[in-house]
């Protein structure tokens, strides 16, 4: 069944790829790399609330899938959440990052400039 | 296995009580604390525990959406997000919070004591029956502009006889400086002499 790819804001655009950075790294995607992953690349405070707001949105728009782990000793016996993107969440990503290539293609000589 | 503050925790544990990311947060902190132990060392790890806690205990308040903001905001609301903020800064700068606590620490402490001083002294009445009847009577000269405290013998028993019926009892008080001797050393005594009907004036109770 054809179901229309939702749009994405800027946060919950940067959670999808923090998610796919993992995948690609090879590192189980949960809330803790998640988070790191979007304070060392982006440069920008990320409170823990706005994390998993965010991805319980993504969760029920389709975009992301979840598993529970197994209970681990280092979390004093709570699981974690392991996220994935979903094929159309996939498209999700690909549909933003299309539409932000679009509206800045022949911007560059005023976005490089460094004033 | 590093644990981290247990008392931090506690209060996390009862602030997330409910909350559906609860368990995830509380395991994300500890496998955090267990992280930054290993790479910076406890206390750091502790300093860095104890900072989640209170960015969970006093979060930031939301962004306001943009558009017409209600004017009025309810008291209880603003009052907490008033302590939350108050409490937040504090937090941020320790060295000026200390400056503040002290300072009003201080400023309080002098202002108490100041208070029960004037208090005990002025504000309370003192304890003699019908204080408002109690008067002082002093002379005024034309030599001398200031009310004299002393009254010349004759000018006392001259007021005596003159006011009666307007003042009920009336005796004498003055200043009675003297050097007493006799023993090893002397000694400088302060003291007052009396007229005879003085012990049979009101006199205060003991509190």
């Amino acid at each position: 069944m054809f179901r229309p790819v939702p749009p994405v804001g800027e946060f919950e655009h940067l959670l999808l790829l923090a998610v796919l950075q993992c995948r690609q790294d090879d590192i189980e995607a949960y809330t803790v790399p998640i988070r790191q992953l979007l304070v060392e690349k982006t440069g920008r405070t990320v409170a823990r609330g706005a994390v998993h707001t965010s991805l319980d949105r993504l969760e029920a728009k389709g975009l992301l899938a979840s598993t529970m782990g197994e209970p681990l000793a280092i979390r004093g016996g709570r699981a974690r959440r392991y996220y994935d993107v979903t094929p159309l969440g996939l498209q999700a990503v690909r549909q933003a990052q299309s539409a932000v290539l679009t509206m800045s293609a022949g911007l560059a000589p005023i976005l490089d400039r460094r004033t | 296995m590093i644990t981290p503050p247990r008392l931090a925790e506690r209060l996390l544990i009862r602030r997330l009580r409910g909350d559906v990311w609860g368990e995830t947060t509380l395991g994300d902190l500890r496998e955090e604390f267990a992280d930054i132990a290993t790479r910076e060392g406890r206390a750091a790890a502790k300093r860095w525990y104890w900072r989640e806690t209170f960015r969970l205990l006093f979060p930031a308040p939301p962004p306001q959406p943009d558009g017409p903001r209600s004017r009025k905001d309810s008291l209880m609301r603003t009052l907490f997000s008033e302590a939350r903020l108050a409490t937040r800064a504090l937090w941020r700068q320790p060295p000026v919070s200390l400056a503040i606590i002290v300072t009003l620490a201080v400023g309080l402490g002098l202002n108490a004591a100041t208070f029960g001083m004037m208090d005990a002294l002025l504000l309370r009445p003192f304890a003699i029956p019908s204080i408002d009847r109690l008067v002082v009577l002093s002379e005024l000269s034309a030599s001398e502009p200031f009310p004299q405290e002393s009254v010349a013998p004759g000018s006392y028993l001259d007021l005596k006889r003159h006011s009666a019926g307007a003042i009920t009892r009336m005796t004498t008080v003055s200043w009675w400086d003297v050097n007493l001797s006799g023993g090893d050393r002397p000694e400088r005594l302060q003291g007052s002499r009396v007229g005879a009907d003085f012990f049979s004036m009101p006199r205060p109770h003991t509190r």
